[in-house]
């Protein structure tokens, strides 16, 4: 975001300093890039306690959780422009003390990372060290990231992945 | 009769936890974190947070990054807990017997248990008298007073309990009768109880117990000097002598054995040899040191007696936070049997956490990284702020940013490691931190760095930050680093020709201005509109917008062109534009000069300068391109005209004779261009003259010429551009015979003086006379036939002033008529080939009345003569004939 407005050249047509301000606004977010807000593609997580399985599965409020429990994540991207979005992949982290349930992935995420900075093909990730692969398993997996998608002017696209709390009872702390 | 005691749960327990232990303990050595293993359940009220964020393009193709709220869980408490463990002992009757008990809260969070302890009614033998629970908080299988218990009070998750059930033998026992006890505990939310059975047995014999205590239940790793002391206290509560009561203490991992340390209370400070051989200073006992076991025997132990085996070890360094168990066995010889082993109480160690943070390379405000230069508003980042977990344990690290010496405006915000993703708070206290690092484990942290558009002079560059990370578990554990930027660079702009200087390779221009050869010429002739491809390019961070201008000045402290010129800028569309409009960071726009040169544009080399100009942030650039203007050379000689005189007489023309080009011609220097003159009937003559006093008629001022040499308009020959006003006279020689038609031709032909490039076309004029006795008028006619073929009939007596080709013809027709009031008699038409034509017959020469008399042979010049004979008042009659123009 430019500091003065006096530095966008066709706010100076605006006599007041309040207008030209006004104009510095509308004129950076709709021309220049860059930002760190981005209202264009809106993003939404949601976090659900899970309990029953399958048929019989209930959602309820994750604000509190017990260890064992599985806290289901969702990721929506809300494209609230009239123009397409290109290339939105989504990156959600798995926070220390969850342990990520592979099969709930959805849609199959294409990258994992150990460490929430370097990813790896999530195939490769868990495939064992004899077999080439980095032999991680579920549990250690920090974050995952998705292949990049379009997403159409006014359209939406999520991804959501479950995790359980860890539950291996303290033996001595 | 001794029963064999079965602690293998309490054992395998033990077993399991080390081996937990020590593949902790062996991964953090190695640098793998603790989550390879399946992680512990989190403490309740743990705080859980996520957030999910995205990279994407948007509809201008700039890469973008969006983060989502942030969610929390809180995780809630499950409760757990375990008992150890079943026990025997052996008593004598009337004695007492210690049954020592653990109880772990294995649960997440604070729990209270009620402890409690009753014989069991059936399948023994007699029941234990007094059986009451003490506190036994430094597990040495010893009541810590005399305070009779019933619970555990709160518990931590993860903390244990000890304590010791206490029960008297009837003295009417005998020998192998037995006892049992069932030892509970039930948890305030984990309510279902379990139990413990332990088992007394009466024995006459030698009844030795022997405890253990450390003399600290907890500490650093490492430990420091004399580090820590374990006691074994043996008693023999029965009737008769134990003989050979050997203590085997395996010395744990995480621990090391202070060699020559044990001691004995009998043998007082002597120290025991380590070595497999007879203690001489302290008969009664053997003790060796072999492959991590502390083996001690003692010979005999009286009945009443008791006496006490210590010896020191160390905690090793670069433990993580966890517990280390130790358990000595015994067995002893009494009434000619050897018992088995038998354990001891656990006495367990909990090596404390030690949080520890250093940030960058070393702890102290170090520096961590310097980045060379950026440019005003850019964005740029610091991504080596390492945060290394000195502690021994998992710990989380809150981030902040101290001081700073950046310019007003400048922003700065905290980043994962990912370069990409801001950092967030894991833990609840609404500050960014690094989420759970494990002991030993390093974290790159990163800061970008927003500058402001304008940046002061003062204070210059460079720039230092100050960060600081915190250690959540220990907030007085903090350390700190600092990042540079080293200078600022300045805000440039590059104009090009052809392609944009962000292209690949060196464009034309590129670069800041510097004086030098054009960059780009274009070559034409005067009259011409050219055009320049220019790009600018913005490598900056932040758009902007330059002005457009061009100048022959190369500094722009004036705007001038050369006269005429003109120079229009267009956008790719055609639109003609001042300024190039925004042009985003990173950015280039291809834009169009267009420039006229004025016809008449001397040749030769312009040079022009095309600038770029930001009116807010003053930065430009300039690039140098060159017009040439070609020579051209070509003259003019207008009208052709005609007239009539009388033999004898005389007609005046006018002509005009035009520099077309661009040089100055005929002045006898550059080039000479000569005037010649030539009647196509003999005896007629001309001369040319020059209107050198400018009023358009032919008088005595007027100067006789044969070139161009004379001054005119101030100098001599022709400038760019310059005409003259030339006369020719033409004289009909006094034997003219009537209707003869002279043609005149004036040639101006030049040839080069000091110019070298090819001299302009010879051009002429052709004047046409007849002459006219008396009462006849004539008139002269002519059609264009380009392709020979005779068939144009459309004559007329204007000039022809195109299609007259080499190799064209032109098609003649003479009238004659008379207008006077009596008839003509012996009229005769004389007329010849024009200049550079040849007689063809297509048609052949005709006349409408009387004959053709003379005509040139074909292919070749020469007269006609018709003769047309008499002609009546009011009469007319025409000649007609054909001319090839020569090829």
């Amino acid at each position: 975001m430019p500091k003065s407005a006096s530095e966008i050249l066709p706010c100076f047509f605006f006599s007041s300093p309040t207008g030209r301000q006004i104009c510095a606004l509308i004129f950076s977010v709709l021309c220049l890039g860059n930002f760190a807000w981005a209202a264009d593609l809106e993003t939404k997580l949601t976090a659900e306690r899970v309990s029953g399985t399958g048929a019989a599965e209930k959602f309820s409020d994750a604000a509190a959780a017990a260890p064992g429990d599985t806290i289901r994540y969702v990721v929506t991207f809300t494209n609230t422009t009239a123009r397409v979005l290109r290339e939105v992949a989504a990156t959600l982290p798995i926070p220390q003390n969850l342990e990520l349930v592979l099969a709930s992935v959805q849609p199959a995420a294409r990258e994992g990372s150990v460490d929430g900075k370097e990813f790896v093909a999530l195939a490769k990730l868990l495939k064992p060290k004899s077999d080439g692969g980095w032999g991680v398993s579920p549990s250690a997996i920090r974050a995952l990231r998705w292949a990049p998608r379009d997403v159409a002017a006014t359209s939406a696209l999520s991804v959501e992945a479950r995790a359980k709390v860890s539950s291996t009872p303290a033996a001595q702390r | 009769m001794k029963t064999a005691p079965a602690p293998h749960l309490f054992a395998s327990a033990v077993a399991l936890t080390r081996r937990v232990l020590g593949l902790l303990i062996c991964l953090s050595l190695l640098g793998i974190t603790a989550e390879t293993v399946r992680a512990a359940a989190p403490i309740a009220g743990t705080t859980i947070g996520n957030a999910a964020s995205a990279t994407y393009k948007d509809s201008s193709g700039t890469d973008r990054t969006t983060t989502s709220n942030t969610v929390t869980t809180v995780v809630q408490q499950v409760a757990s807990f375990t008992i150890v463990a079943n026990r025997t002992a052996t008593v004598s009757p009337g004695g007492q017997v210690f049954f020592p008990h653990i109880v772990t809260n294995t649960g997440n969070g604070n729990e209270t248990y009620t402890i409690g302890a009753t014989n069991n009614a059936t399948g023994d033998n007699f029941d234990l008298s007094g059986l009451t629970i003490y506190a036994d908080a430094d597990k040495n299988g010893i009541p810590d007073n005399n305070t009779a218990i019933t619970t555990t009070g709160v518990l931590a998750s993860g903390a244990t309990f000890g304590f010791v059930v206490v029960g008297s033998a009837p003295g009417s026992v005998v020998t192998g009768n037995t006892s049992g006890v069932t030892v509970s505990a039930a948890g305030s939310i984990a309510t279902i109880a379990q139990t413990n059975t332990d088992v007394a047995t009466v024995t006459s014999n030698a009844v030795i117990a022997v405890t253990k205590a450390s003399s600290a239940n907890s500490g650093p790793s490492p430990s420091i000097a004399p580090h820590l002391t374990y006691t074994l206290t043996y008693t023999n509560t029965g009737n008769s002598a134990a003989t050979d009561l050997t203590i085997t203490d395996t010395i744990p991992t995480g621990l090391t054995f202070v060699a020559g340390s044990t001691l004995w209370s009998v043998s007082g400070a002597t120290a025991l040899t380590d070595a497999d051989d007879a203690e001489t200073a302290a008969p009664g006992i053997k003790v060796k040191f072999a492959s991590g076991v502390l083996t001690a025997v003692v010979a005999s132990v009286s009945p009443g007696q008791s006496g006490t085996l210590t010896f020191r070890a160390s905690v090793n360094g670069s433990l993580a936070p966890s517990v280390i168990n130790n358990t000595a066995q015994f067995l002893y010889t009494t009434g000619g049997t050897t018992t088995t082993n038998v354990p001891t109480n656990t006495v367990p160690f909990t090596v404390t956490g030690s949080p520890g943070v250093k940030l960058g390379p070393a702890t102290g405000n170090d520096l961590m990284q310097t980045v060379a230069s950026a440019r005003p508003g850019e964005t740029f980042s610091f991504t080596t702020n390492t945060v290394t977990n000195t502690g021994n344990g998992t710990d989380t690290f809150n981030m902040a940013f101290l001081t700073h010496t950046f310019p007003a405006g400048t922003t700065f915000a905290f980043f994962k490691n990912d370069g990409n993703t801001p950092l967030v708070d894991t833990n609840g206290d609404g500050i960014p931190d690094t989420g759970p690092l494990a002991a030993g484990a390093t974290y790159n942290v990163t800061v970008k760095v927003t500058l402001p558009t304008t940046i002061p002079t003062t204070p210059a560059a460079p720039y230092t930050l100050n960060l600081e990370a915190t250690s959540v578990t220990d907030p007085t554990k903090k350390d700190q680093g600092n990042d540079v930027l080293t200078a600022v660079a300045p805000l440039t702009v590059d104009l090009t020709n052809d392609a944009a200087a962000s292209d690949a390779g060196t464009q034309l221009g590129e670069g800041a201005y510097a004086a030098g050869a054009p960059s780009v010429t274009n070559t034409v002739n005067p009259g011409i509109t050219t055009r320049f491809t220019l790009f600018a390019y913005n490598p900056n961070t932040v758009a902007d917008s330059y002005g457009l201008s061009a100048s022959t000045v190369e500094d722009f402290s004036a705007l001038s062109l050369p006269t005429g010129w003109s120079v229009v800028f267009r956008d790719t569309t055609g639109a003609i534009i001042t300024s190039t409009g925004v042009i985003s960071g990173g950015g280039n726009k291809q834009y169009y000069a267009d420039v006229t040169v004025p016809a008449g544009q001397i040749p030769g080399d312009t040079d022009l300068y095309f600038r770029i100009l930001s009116p807010t942030t003053s930065v430009g650039d300039r690039i140098k391109d060159r017009v040439t203007v070609n020579t051209v050379r070509e003259l003019s000689l207008t009208p052709n005209n005609s007239g009539q005189t009388y033999p004898g007489g005389s007609v005046v023309y006018e002509h005009t004779l035009r520099n077309n080009g661009n040089v100055l011609e005929g002045n006898g220097t550059t080039s000479s261009i000569a005037l010649t003159l030539a009647d196509s009937l003999a005896g007629w003559t001309s001369i040319t003259y020059y209107d050198t006093n400018g009023n358009g008629t032919l008088d005595a001022a007027d100067a006789v010429v044969t070139n161009l040499n004379f001054s005119s308009g101030g100098t001599a020959g022709l400038d760019p551009g310059e005409s003259v006003r030339l006369f020719t006279k033409i004289f009909a020689p006094a034997g003219a015979p009537n209707l003869a038609i002279n043609s005149t031709t004036l040639t101006a032909t030049t040839t080069n003086g000091s110019l070298t490039a090819a001299v302009p076309a010879v051009v002429t004029s052709t004047d046409t006379t007849s002459v006219v006795t008396g009462d006849l008028t004539l008139t002269k006619e002519q059609v264009l036939d380009a392709n020979c073929d005779g068939n144009e009939t459309a004559y007329s007596p204007a000039q022809l002033t195109t299609g007259a080709a080499p190799g064209a013809c032109v098609k003649y027709r003479i009238t004659v008529r008379n207008v006077g009031s009596t008839t003509s008699t012996e009229i005769k038409i004389y007329d010849t080939t024009p200049a550079f034509t040849t007689y063809i017959v297509a048609p052949a020469a005709a006349v409408s009345a009387g004959t053709v008399d003379t005509v040139p042979t074909v292919g070749a010049a020469g007269n006609f003569v018709f003769n047309i004979g008499s002609l009546a008042s009011g009469a007319s009659a025409t000649a007609t004939f054909t001319v090839k123009i020569n090829p």
